[in-house]
C-alpha cells in the first residue's frame, strides 16, 4: 500500500532555489507580530510553544548547572556560609525539577512536535479545535509566568531581605513533589504561587489532549484506518488519554495544598488531622502516569525515526500501537511503585511491584521491535537518526535500571538516592531529550523549509551523548553505594562521582549550545529544503516544505504510512520524490 | 563512647565518611559493606539484575550496531532487503522471555521484602525520633536518650519510627533498610546487624535546609558490650545531677541545631540562650515579659505562645515528650547561661536534689568525672 497524496508530484519535479514568494507558506502567509499571537495556525501555534518552551529549558537547565556546581565539592559554593548555601541549593533543585518537568518535558514533544505534525500525518488542515489550541498556548504561558514569578520574587528577596516583609516569602524549596507537611508548615518560600502555576499548566495540558483525541477521531482522512495510522498518533492518542484523565488528580491535590496552606483546612497535616501520605497517593496518582506523557511521544518519534531510515516497515506495527495503549492504562497502576518505603502495607507493595514489571514488557518488547525494524534494512545515519540510535541506548539503561527500582527489596536500599535520580534522568532526559531533538532534526525541513549542516549536527549529538553520560552514570554507583538525593553536601567518598558529573553537565551544555547554533545558522542562511529529505511516507512528506497556511490543496487519502516503495532518490532534488507507478494496482488509492 | 565527650553537634561534616569503604576503593564500588542479615539476599537481587542488565545491553547494543554496519545504506536510494513487517513466532518469544525474568525478579523481591516487613517477636525495640535537623533514640521505653544508635550485633533490633514534624527517612546503607519516619505515624523497621563497627545512618527523605546534615551513626556492640552501655546510660540518666542533665538534652534533643549559648544567633533557627533567665523577653506580640522558670517552661512545652520578637514559631512542642525531671534539666541548663543567676544557685543546680545526694553521691561522681570538665559554657 502506498500513500497518494496532491498535488500529484512530477518526477524530477524540482523546487526553485530563489527565496518563497510572500503568502506561499505558512511562515510568510500573514505578516506583522500580531499574526503570530493570535494566530489559529497550528504550525505557528507549535512555533510559539517551541520557543516559549525552549525558553523553560533554558531557565531549567541555568538550575541544572547551579545545583551541579554546589555539588563540585562538599563545602559551601554558591554562598559563603553552608546556611545560605544549603539554602539556595534547595531552591536550585527545586526550580530545576518544577521548570523541567511542568514547563519542559511534559509540553515539549505533543505541544511543539505534536501541534506541528498531527494535522499534518492527518492531511488535515488543522486541528479540531484550533481556538482551544491557541487557548492552550496561553494557559501555559499564563503558569510559566507564575514560576517565573515566583523566580523573580526569591532572587530578589535574596538580594534585598527586607523586601520580604512587604511581599511575602519568594523561591520555592520544596522539591517539584511539594511532599506535605514539608510544603505546608515548614517551608518559607512561594509554595503558593507555585502551585497555582502548576495548576493553570494543567489547563494547557488538558486541552491539547482534548484537541488531540477529537482530530485523531475526526480528521482522520479516507484511507487512514486506526491500524494505518503513524504509530506516533497512536503514541499521541495514549498519551492525551493520560493528560485529560491524570491531570485533573493534580489540579485538585495541589488546590488543597493551598487550601490548607492559606485557609487552614487540614487536609494533609497530620496537626490537623491530615494525611501526609494521602497527598503522596494523590501526588504519584499524576505524576507517575506523567511520566508516560513524557516518554510515550518519546517513543512515538522512535518508532517513525528508525523506520524511515531504514526505509523498511516498521516491524510489529500492531504490538506497538496496542502497547502504548496498554502502557497508559497499566501506567495508571503504579504509583505506589514511588512510596515503597512510605509505610504502605507490604500487600499494596506487592501489587504495585507486580504491575510494574508488567508495564515494563511493552517497553521492553518495543526494543526488540526497532531492531528488527532495523534488520535487512537499508540504514542511514541521518542526524535523526544517529538520535535515534542513541535513544534506544539510554532507553535501555534507564529501562534496565528500572527493574532494580522495581524490586522491592532492592528498591528500599536505592530509593531516595542518586541511583533513582540517575535512573529517571536516562529515562526522562534521556529518552525524551534526545528523542525530542531527533525529532526537531526530522521535521525541521518541514518546519522552515530551510536544511541545517549535516555534520556539525552529528558531532552536537556525540558531544551531547558524551556529556549526558558522564554526567548521569556516575550517579549509579553514587547511589547504590547509599548517597541519598537532594543533598548539598556529601561524604568525601563521593566526591570525584560528583566532579566527573560536573564537568560531564558542562561538556553537555556545550554539545547543546552547538545544537541552538546549527539551528539558528539553519533558519538564517540554511539551503532549502525539498519536500522530503528523509524518504518518510507519512501524509506531511506529501506536501511541500513549509507547507501552506492549510497544509494540502486538497483533501488527501492515506496508505500504509510506513511503506517507502515509491519514493525515489533525486539527486538533483537532494531528496525523495514520489514516484508511482502508473498503473500499479497496489498504489492508487487516490479516489 | 558518648559518655566520654559528646560532640556538641554530631551531625557535622566530619563524621559522613563511611567507614565502611575507603576512599581510595569507592570509584567503581556498587554497594557498601554487608553488616546486616538482609544485605546477602538483597545482595544476590542486586548482582542478578545488574548481570541481567549487563547480557541484554550488550545484545541489544550489539545488534543494533552489528545491523547499522552491515545494513548501512551505501547510496541514496538503497532499498531495504527484506520486506519482513512481522513475524508471531519472533514477538511471542522475545514477549515471553522478558516476563518470564520479569516475574522472577518480582518474586524474588517481594519474598526477600517480606523479612524486611516482618520483625520477629523478641525484637529488642528502640524508638527513633526525627526532627529538622536530627536524629534521637530513645531506649527502655524513654528511659534515656543517645543521639547515635547503638545496637547489639546478631540481634533483631526493631526501631519504631516517629517524627517531630515533617517526613524523615531512616537509612543505613551498610544495613540496606531504609523507612519514612511520617508525623503521626509510627512506622517500624528492624534488622539484625552483624558486623561490630559504626555506620553511617542518614535521611533520605527531602525536610529542609540541613536535610544533607541530618546525619547520625549506628554503633554496633557485642552484645556484652551493649548490655554494659545500657546500664551505663541508665543509670547516668538517672542520676545526673539537673544542669548536667540538661546540657545532654541539650544536645541530644537538638536544642543546640536552633539555640546558641555564646548569643550568636543562628540562621533559621531560635534565639541564643545566653542572658535569657531574670531578663525582659521583648515578644513578637509587642509585649515583654519577664523571663523566669515559668516562662522558660512554657516556652518548651508551648513554644508558639510566647514568641520572642524577631523570630518564626518553627519550633515542635517538648509536651509528651520529655518527662517532668527533664523538664526541670533543661529549665537548668537556660538558667545556667544567664549572668543574673547567682552563685549559690548555680552550685544548687550542680548538685543532686537532696534526698538522692546521699545515696547515690558515689556512681553520680563516677559517671560524671571526666565530662566535668569540659564544659566551658556552664559558667
Amino acid at each position: 500500500m502506498s500513500v497518494t497524496t496532491t498535488p500529484p508530484i512530477t518526477v524530477g519535479h524540482r523546487q526553485q532555489p530563489s527565496s518563497p514568494p510572500p503568502g506561499s507558506n505558512y511562515l510568510n502567509a500573514r505578516r506583522g507580530i500580531m499574526s503570530w499571537l493570535i494566530t489559529l495556525d497550528h504550525k505557528r501555534i507549535a512555533l510559539l510553544y517551541l520557543f516559549g518552551v525552549l525558553g523553560a529549558y533554558f531557565l531549567g537547565g541555568v538550575f541544572a548547572l547551579l545545583v551541579r556546581l554546589e555539588l563540585f565539592t562538599p563545602s559551601p559554593v554558591l554562598a559563603g556560609s553552608s546556611e545560605k548555601a544549603w539554602e539556595l541549593y534547595n531552591h536550585m533543585f527545586t526550580l530545576h525539577g518544577a521548570v523541567m518537568v511542568f514547563l519542559f518535558i511534559i509540553p515539549a514533544i505533543p505541544a511543539i512536535i505534536g501541534n506541528f505534525v498531527l494535522p499534518l500525518m492527518l492531511g488535515a488542515k488543522d486541528l479540531a479545535f484550533p481556538r482551544i489550541n491557541l487557548a492552550s498556548f496561553y494557559f501555559w504561558l499564563a503558569g510559566g509566568l507564575f514560576f517565573t514569578y515566583v523566580l523573580i520574587k526569591g532572587v530578589l528577596n535574596f538580594t534585598f531581605p527586607v523586601l520580604e516583609t512587604i511581599w511575602g516569602p519568594g523561591g520555592l524549596d520544596t522539591g517539584w513533589t511539594f511532599y506535605t507537611p514539608y510544603s505546608t508548615t515548614l517551608t518559607q518560600t512561594a509554595v503558593v504561587e507555585a502551585t497555582l502555576g502548576a495548576f493553570i499548566l494543567g489547563f494547557a495540558s488538558i486541552l491539547t489532549g482534548v484537541n488531540f483525541i477529537a482530530s485523531i477521531h475526526t480528521l482522520r482522512p479516507k484511507g487512514m484506518t486506526w491500524f494505518r495510522m503513524p504509530l506516533f498518533l497512536w503514541s499521541l492518542y495514549a498519551t492525551s488519554i493520560i493528560m485529560i484523565l491524570a491531570t485533573p488528580v493534580l489540579a485538585i491535590t495541589l488546590l488543597l495544598l493551598a487550601a490548607e496552606r492559606v485557609l487552614g483546612v487540614g487536609i494533609f497535616d497530620p496537626n490537623m488531622g491530615g494525611d501526609p501520605i494521602l497527598y503522596q497517593h494523590f501526588f504519584w496518582f499524576y505524576s507517575h502516569p506523567a511520566v508516560y506523557i513524557m516518554v510515550l511521544p518519546a517513543l512515538g518519534i522512535l518508532s517513525e525515526l528508525i523506520s524511515v531510515f531504514s526505509r523498511k516497515h516498521i516491524f510489529g506495527y500492531k504490538f506497538i500501537a496496542i502497547s502504548s495503549l496498554a502502557i497508559a492504562f497499566i501506567g495508571f497502576l503504579v504509583w505506589g511503585h514511588h512510596m515503597f518505603v512510605s509505610g504502605q502495607s507490604p500487600l499494596a507493595n506487592a501489587i504495585f511491584s507486580l504491575l510494574t514489571f508488567f508495564v515494563a514488557v511493552p517497553s521492553a518488547i518495543k526494543t526488540f521491535n526497532w531492531l528488527a525494524t532495523m534488520h535487512k534494512g537499508s540504514i542511514s545515519l541521518k542526524t535523526p537518526m544517529v538520535y535515534a540510535l542513541l535513544t534506544i541506548f539510554l532507553f535501555v539503561v534507564g529501562g534496565l535500571t528500572g527493574l532494580f527500582l522495581g524490586a522491592i527489596n532492592t528498591n528500599v536500599h536505592l530509593t531516595d538516592t542518586y541511583f533513582v535520580v540517575a535512573h529517571f534522568h536516562y529515562v526522562m532526559m534521556g529518552t525524551v531529550l534526545f528523542a525530542f531533538l531527533g525529532a526537531m532534526y526530522y521535521w525541521w525541513p518541514k518546519i522552515w523549509g530551510k536544511m541545517y549542516n549535516e555534520n556539525w549536527a552529528r558531532i552536537a549529538a556525540i558531544v551531547v551523548f558524551i556529556g549526558f553520560n558522564q554526567t548521569f552514570f556516575w550517579q549509579f554507583i553514587m547511589g547504590s553505594q547509599g548517597m541519598p538525593r537532594r543533598y548539598a553536601t556529601y561524604s568525601t567518598q563521593y566526591t570525584r562521582h560528583h566532579q566527573f558529573s560536573t564537568v560531564g553537565a558542562f561538556v553537555m551544555t556545550a554539545g547543546l549550545v552547538m545544537v541552538l547554533a546549527n539551528m539558528v545558522h539553519s533558519v538564517a542562511v540554511g539551503r532549502r529544503a525539498p519536500r522530503n529529505p528523509w524518504g518518510g511516507n507519512s501524509l506531511e512528506w506529501h506536501t511541500p516544505s513549509p507547507p501552506t497556511t492549510f497544509n494540502f490543496d486538497r483533501t488527501p487519502y492515506a496508505g500504509d504510512p510506513y511503506n517507502y516503495d515509491h519514493w525515489r532518490y533525486v539527486s538533483e532534488e537532494e531528496g525523495y520524490v514520489y514516484d508511482p507507478p502508473d498503473s500499479d494496482d497496489e498504489d492508487i488509492t487516490r479516489p | 563512647m558518648f559518655v566520654n565527650g559528646v560532640p556538641l553537634v554530631p551531625w557535622k561534616l566530619d563524621n559522613m565518611d563511611n567507614p565502611s569503604i575507603s576512599n581510595q576503593a569507592s570509584l567503581f564500588r556498587l554497594l557498601p559493606s554487608s553488616s546486616s542479615t538482609f544485605a546477602p539476599d538483597h545482595d544476590w537481587l542486586f548482582y542478578f539484575i545488574t548481570w541481567v542488565s549487563v547480557a541484554a545491553f550488550a545484545i541489544v547494543m550489539a545488534t543494533m550496531i552489528y545491523f547499522v554496519i552491515r545494513y548501512r545504506r551505501r547510496h541514496p536510494d538503497q532499498r531495504a532487503q527484506s520486506r519482513v513487517s512481522h513475524s508471531t513466532g519472533l514477538e511471542v518469544t522475545w514477549s515471553i522471555i522478558p516476563t518470564l525474568i520479569f516475574v522472577f525478579i518480582f518474586w524474588y523481591g517481594f519474598k526477600s521484602f517480606m523479612d524486611k516487613a516482618n520483625p520477629p517477636r523478641d525484637a529488642y525495640t528502640i524508638t527513633a525520633i526525627a526532627w529538622t535537623w536530627g536524629w534521637r533514640f530513645s531506649y527502655e521505653d524513654g528511659a534515656f536518650e543517645s543521639p547515635e544508635l547503638y545496637v547489639p550485633r546478631d540481634r533483631p533490633v526493631r526501631i519504631l519510627l516517629t517524627s517531630q514534624d515533617v517526613i524523615h527517612s531512616l537509612f543505613i546503607p551498610d544495613f540496606r533498610v531504609k523507612k519514612d519516619v511520617v508525623p503521626d505515624r509510627l512506622n517500624t523497621m528492624w534488622f539484625t546487624a552483624t558486623e561490630v563497627g559504626t555506620f553511617p545512618l542518614l535521611c533520605a527523605e527531602y525536610c529542609g535546609r540541613d536535610h544533607s546534615e541530618m546525619l547520625s551513626k549506628v554503633h554496633v556492640l557485642e552484645d556484652r558490650d551493649f548490655r554494659q552501655w545500657l546500664s551505663e546510660e541508665r543509670q547516668a540518666a538517672d542520676m545526673l545531677p539537673p544542669l548536667e542533665l540538661g546540657e545532654r538534652l541539650y544536645v541530644n534533643l537538638g536544642c543546640a541545631s536552633c539555640h546558641s549559648i555564646d548569643g550568636s544567633s543562628i540562621s533559621g533557627g531560635g534565639p541564643s540562650f545566653l542572658n535569657i533567665f531574670r531578663y525582659e523577653r521583648p515578644l513578637r506580640t509587642g509585649e515583654a515579659v519577664m523571663a523566669d522558670e515559668e516562662y522558660l517552661r512554657r516556652s518548651i512545652l508551648e513554644p508558639g505562645a510566647e514568641v520572642t520578637a524577631g523570630y518564626n514559631n518553627i519550633m515542635p512542642s517538648y509536651a509528651g515528650q520529655v518527662n517532668e525531671r527533664q523538664l526541670a534539666a533543661l529549665v537548668a541548663f537556660v538558667k545556667a547561661q544567664s549572668d543574673r543567676l547567682t552563685a549559690e544557685e548555680l552550685e544548687a543546680l550542680k548538685r543532686l536534689p537532696e534526698e538522692d545526694e546521699e545515696s547515690d553521691e558515689d556512681a553520680a561522681d563516677e559517671e560524671a568525672g571526666d565530662e566535668q570538665a569540659q564544659p566551658a559554657e556552664v559558667d
